[in-house]
């Protein structure tokens, strides 16, 4: 082999050697730096898609070390953002909306539920649009966004009563009505005794407000500078959610082991039931399949909600919550 | 068959015993029956009263506690309606309440957003028991903004004092926690305005313990549930404050313990005869003062009319072999007195 070859074969091994190093560097790195996901609440099945990616090992797959970091009660999750507690967290489309509103750029890497869960139910078996001027319960970190269009828009002035969790104060009997997830507050009201017929419950996707609702929000500065990083998580998590659907028994296991951990005070009828209706609100209505995006129409349709009831200065669009490069 | 029918048939001293043994029986029947119901109605009425003055007993010492925490809590809410611009009195006032009261758990009063202007967005004079020693801070803060609390919104919006659904309360700086109950009251200004919440805690483990220990019967338990139905003391500790009276009958329908379960909620008193656990009990009910929770003893049937069960079996047992005597007796009487007169 001439002297010329050898240095072309040398330099070839050389960078070929390099570039090994430099992917494993990166992806060494990008293991050893925690990635702080924070829910948008407590331990609960709401959460089981990601409590699944990090008990089946999908995050350390996809070569992400992902800690799971759950909120308080009385504190937002996307102060815990703010704060640099987190990376990621979820959020309902609406708040994500009223925070880039407020000047924080933030970008949607996975959408999770592609309906609306929320609903009014009102005590003493009344009908919640026929309730005018009522006290309303609504959660203090931030839900409720549509329900205060909606209080506007159909003139029913509800008083809003924020508070930090649980039903007591609609079961004590110091409010009308109250806010209450599908999946959450409803049963918690179901196993609290209380009736729910087609009269004292309002859904809210039923009477022209099915918005999405939770997704996986980053700030768009730290996306912009962990694109890969991102893309891996929001995959693993996906993963994560379709075991689950596949295997809602083992995936409620998975949960109970979460809430335990957290000393939640729940059970695993409550689990269940939340579970079920977690998956099928992540099927979309018209398409009926679990489709992991966030659809054009249900952005405009919030934004627009929100700007003519002055909660948001200005249109939010659907552009501004993905990937610019995209 | 047959020929048993055609020796009876054929035998004198046999149908004579017979008739003579079932007429026997018949009485013995009626007048059994009838005192074997009175005695059994004795029983249950005796195990009703048994377990009322036992609800009435522990009902009563509950309230007297209860009564003390509302009492000494309405004094400290009139002390600092009296002086409410005085920030560092709070402190006295909620340290006080607890150097006079031992037994209650902890004591805050917790002001509106901004109310001492120098103080900040919160203010909540909290003081709590440590031990042999008393710690008093200022509560409040943005990971526990108490203005979205139940204690802090249940007076205000009910617009009466009240007792909140038993919780658990987390002390963070010594990561513990224990289930209390709050008495709390609204504080008003002189115009009528809100101004904050006085509370005061109650920990909920001696009224756990008092009740757990009721136990007038052998197999019998007590179990409390609050406003919303949910546990909070029960002989299986995994549905304590995890869940209601009502979660089991989401999966398995239970009219009668629905039934119970919304009765115990209005704050109703009486018993019921129901199925628990696939056992037939009493379950005897009473409300535990205003504090919203109500108490409840479960007596399986089995355990009540054990020994008359018992005692009745014998009975009936003699009875039989008493009858069986007599026929053959009678048999052989009467066979022989024809014997010696033929």
């Amino acid at each position: 082999m001439s002297e010329n070859m050898y240095n072309t074969v040398k330099q070839w091994m050389l960078a070929a050697i390099l570039i090994l190093c430099d992917n494993m560097v990166q992806k060494a790195s990008a293991q050893e730096d925690t990635f702080v996901f924070t829910p948008q609440w407590t331990a609960q099945a709401q959460f089981t898609g990601y409590y699944v990616a990090e008990a089946k090992g999908f995050y350390q797959e996809a070569g992400v070390k992902v800690k799971i970091e759950h909120p308080s009660t009385t504190q937002p999750a996307m102060s815990r953002l703010r704060q640099n507690l987190c990376q990621a967290t979820t959020l309902q489309l609406c708040q994500a909306m009223e925070i880039v509103d407020g000047g924080i750029p933030l970008v949607n890497i996975l959408q999770t539920s592609m309906n609306n869960a929320m609903v009014i139910v009102s005590s003493r078996g009344k009908d919640p649009l026929k309730q005018k001027g009522a006290k309303v319960g609504i959660w203090s970190v931030g839900f409720g966004q549509l329900a205060i269009c909606m209080s506007i828009k159909d003139h029913l002035d509800y008083q809003w009563v924020r508070f930090a969790q649980n039903v007591n104060l609609f079961v004590s009997g110091a409010l009308d009505a109250t806010l209450a997830m599908s999946y959450n507050e409803y049963y918690q009201l179901v196993q609290a005794g209380i009736e729910m017929t087609d009269k004292n419950v309002y859904r809210f996707c039923d009477h022209g407000y099915n918005v999405q609702e939770d997704g996986i929000y980053m700030t768009r500065d730290y996306y912009e500078n962990h694109r890969d990083q991102a893309r891996r998580f929001a995959q693993a998590s996906r993963k994560g959610w379709e075991w689950a659907a596949e295997h809602p028994e083992e995936a409620l296991d998975i949960v109970m082991q979460y809430v335990d951990r957290e000393h939640i005070a729940t059970n695993r009828v409550m689990q269940r039931l939340m579970l079920k209706e977690v998956l099928r609100l992540q099927v979309d209505r018209e398409s009926k399949k679990r489709e992991f995006r966030l659809r054009r129409d249900m952005v405009q349709q919030a934004s627009r909600l929100m700007v003519d009831n002055h909660m948001l200065s200005r249109e939010v669009t659907y552009e501004e919550l993905l990937d610019k490069k995209k | 068959m047959n020929k048993m029918i055609a020796y009876i048939r054929r035998k004198l001293s046999v149908r004579v015993s017979l008739w003579v043994v079932l007429f026997a029986a018949l009485i013995f029947i009626a007048a059994l029956s009838f005192l074997f119901y009175q005695a059994r109605e004795a029983v249950r009425q005796e195990a009703i009263n048994r377990a009322t003055q036992i609800l009435n007993n522990t009902s009563l010492r509950v309230d007297s506690i209860l009564n003390r925490v509302e009492v000494a809590t309405d004094m400290t809410g009139w002390l600092v309606q009296r002086h409410p611009d005085k920030a560092d009195s709070m402190f006295v006032y909620s340290r006080g309440m607890l150097q006079n009261n031992p037994d209650f758990y902890n004591c805050s009063i917790a002001f509106e957003p901004y109310y001492f202007k120098e103080q900040g967005r919160y203010f909540s004079a909290y003081s709590k028991h440590i031990g042999d020693s008393i710690r008093t801070i200022q509560g409040g803060s943005d990971r526990y903004q108490y203005f979205y609390t139940d204690w802090y919104l249940m007076p205000q919006l009910l617009d009466h004092p009240c007792w909140t659904e038993p919780y658990m309360d987390l002390d963070a700086p010594t990561n513990t926690s224990e289930m209390v109950s709050s008495y709390c009251k609204a504080l008003k200004d002189r115009e009528g305005r809100i101004i904050g919440v006085v509370n005061t805690s109650l920990s909920l483990n001696w009224l756990s313990q008092t009740i757990s220990a009721v136990k007038p019967y052998p197999n019998s338990y007590s179990i409390m549930i609050g406003r919303g139905g949910t546990y909070f003391v029960h002989p299986d500790s995994t549905k304590i404050t995890r869940q209601t009276i009502f979660t089991q009958t989401i999966e398995q329908p239970d009219t009668a313990l629905v039934a119970l379960g919304h009765a115990m909620q209005r704050g109703e008193e009486g018993r019921k005869r129901m199925k628990v656990d696939g056992e037939d009990c009493y379950v005897f009910y009473k409300p535990l003062g205003k504090t919203g929770c109500s108490m409840a003893i479960v007596c399986p049937e089995s355990d009540i009319f054990g020994g008359f069960d018992n005692l009745r079996r014998t009975v009936m047992t003699i009875v039989c072999i008493g009858l069986l005597l007599m026929l053959y007796f009678f048999i052989r009487i009467i066979t022989q007195g024809c014997s010696s007169r033929s």
